[in-house]
């Protein structure tokens, strides 16, 4: 994972510098959006059902301990395993682009963090979930992969234009590039787009350093905000509703 | 304090049923063996006690908790080895124990569970490495954690050498004269023959006969099966009429006879021998213990 997140900054970095801007290190935290949820993935699709099918759950659960503190605590766990590498990437990126920029801005490493690990939390939440849903592997890695099928390489030419049909009538979409600062775009693309976590994700790591600066500065922080904020609480509850389904579901479920 | 019990348990999974209105009481300090073909429904049973699975119908108590409502008070007062289990492959047998400690918030002396199990030397190993016995011997000690009142064993005998078993019934014996109900699950006789108070048998999710060893042996050693080769057809012979003749059969020259009293049986070749025909061989089967479970594990013929 480590070396994924260098090779990505190395391919952010050789990139024409025009195309990098003022605020390089929100910018360089896009190079998770792809990748991060594979990551989470891969640490995080087998937590519950690995255990379930090799048996070690059955020692497991055979020892003081409920189902609940089984599904949270791996949540919790690998949670903190994502977080921590994430954090290092992040480390290593800061000192990258703080050399390779000369300035860096603490407030956009502040929020593009808090933004990173939202994301990193949704995806991990997500993936527990499903493991805690499922009852083999097979189904866990093929229900995740086409979440993420879904949220991410399907996401802008597919899904938005299902999305689009619904609100407009066309499978138009309007152009990505501008959503982030405008206010031009209509008013349920600015939502429906923030239904992928990958699309909150892009929208907090402007909107939240902002709204930092915002504070910090006592200046007007660029809108718009309620879309925003809404991506934000989709983050939240990616992160938080699918593991609660998922430990509803290995709740009641036969662990033979 | 209620050891173990059973009420009405029934487990139906959708083409089949499991467990079939099985009703047991387990009382206090007793070894209880459970003993029945593989696909019995004893690990049925086991994983409910466990909360591993839920019954359709009816309740299970274990240590005076229902299993289904209050899963934590039961498992801390039970030890268990259940059947499919695996260990984590890479912890060793130490932290297995002290995970085990962990979660019952024990804090007995490690090195002296590893030994009474037989793994003192093997404690520093991943379980990864450790044969099927010595896996078994770990999960059996990770069992042993918090003295546990009730002790459930799923098929501990499985893939131990002989070696194993005998370590396993010294533990088994001494725990059971600490007061620990022990309840364990096999498809071999010869084990419940060898440590157990009472056995029960169950076949096809239905109890078949719940008792001591001895009066199991008692109940089914009765019966007698008499075979008689004769020279023609009996005419005017009502052995029926005998208190103790359960069954008479007449096929091509041969006229075979159940008993539950074997005191009659020359009172019947008498019999036999006055209605006009001639014995030429006689053919005396005692019914067994072992004959019945070996009927019932082979799936043959059961009556």
């Amino acid at each position: 994972m480590t070396i994924l997140s260098l090779s990505h900054i190395l391919a952010f970095l050789s990139t024409p510098i025009a195309d990098q801007h003022t605020q390089p290190f929100i910018l360089a935290v896009a190079q998770f959006t792809l990748w991060l949820p594979l990551a989470a993935i891969g640490i995080g699709f087998k937590s519950i059902v690995g255990e379930r099918t090799s048996g070690s759950i059955r020692i497991l659960l055979g020892q003081p301990g409920t189902r609940r503190s089984v599904v949270f605590g791996t949540y919790l766990g690998r949670s903190l395993i994502l977080a921590t590498t994430v954090l290092f990437a992040l480390t290593v990126m800061a000192v990258v682009v703080a050399f390779g920029f000369g300035t860096i801005g603490f407030l956009n490493v502040f929020g593009g963090t808090i933004a990173l690990l939202l994301f990193a939390f949704a995806w991990i939440g997500l993936t527990v979930g499903v493991s805690s849903f499922a009852a083999s592997e097979t189904r866990a890695i093929g229900l995740v992969m086409g979440i993420y099928a879904v949220v991410e390489p399907l996401w802008q030419n597919l899904i938005l234009r299902l999305f689009a049909l619904v609100f407009t009538g066309t499978t138009q979409t309007p152009s990505q590039a501008a959503v982030f600062h405008s206010l031009d775009e209509p008013t349920w693309y600015l939502y429906v787009n923030r239904l992928s976590p990958a699309e909150a994700f892009n929208a907090a790591r402007y909107y939240i350093p902002n709204l930092l600066e915002g504070l910090w500065y006592g200046t007007t922080v660029p809108g718009p905000h309620a879309p925003n904020v809404f991506g934000i609480i989709v983050l939240i509850g990616w992160a938080t509703i699918p593991v609660y389904l998922g430990y509803r579901r290995f709740k009641g479920a036969d662990l033979n | 304090m209620t050891a173990i019990e059973t009420s009405n348990l029934t487990k139906q999974y959708s083409e089949e049923t499991a467990l079939d209105d099985f009703t047991l009481r387990v009382e206090r300090g007793e070894v209880f063996g459970f003993l029945g073909p593989n696909g019995a429904g004893k690990s049925t049973t086991i994983d409910i006690f466990l909360d591993f699975i839920r019954p359709t119908d009816g309740h299970a108590v274990l240590a005076d908790c229902d299993p289904q409502q209050s899963p934590q008070k039961v498992k801390q007062n039970i030890g268990v080895v259940p059947d499919d289990y695996s260990l984590y492959d890479s912890l060793t047998g130490i932290e297995h124990i002290e995970l085990a400690k962990d979660l019952h918030g024990s804090d007995e002396d490690t090195d002296t569970l590893l030994s009474r199990v037989g793994l003192a030397d093997a404690g520093d190993q991943p379980a990864g490495s450790y044969s099927k016995g010595m896996a078994q011997r770990l999960a059996f000690g990770m069992a042993l954690v918090g003295d546990p009142d009730v002790l459930i064993l799923d098929e501990p005998s499985g893939g131990i050498d002989p070696n194993g078993v005998q370590d396993m019934r010294e533990i088994i014996r001494s725990e059971a004269e600490s007061g620990t109900t022990i309840f364990f699950s096999t498809h071999i006789l010869e084990q419940v023959e060898a440590v157990c108070d009472r056995v029960a048998i169950i076949n096809d999710g239905q109890l078949v006969a719940v008792d001591t060893i001895s009066g199991l042996r008692d109940a089914f050693n009765k019966q007698s099966v008499l075979t008689l080769s004769i020279d023609g057809t009996p005419i005017e012979l009502n052995l029926t009429d005998l208190d103790g003749v359960t069954d008479v059969e007449y096929t091509d020259e041969t006229l075979t006879v159940q008993l539950s009293d074997p005191q009659l049986k020359s009172t019947v070749i008498t019999q036999v021998e006055a209605s006009g025909v001639s014995v030429s061989n006689i053919e005396i089967e005692e019914a067994s213990l072992a004959d019945l479970f070996s009927r019932l594990t082979t799936g043959g013929d059961s009556k």
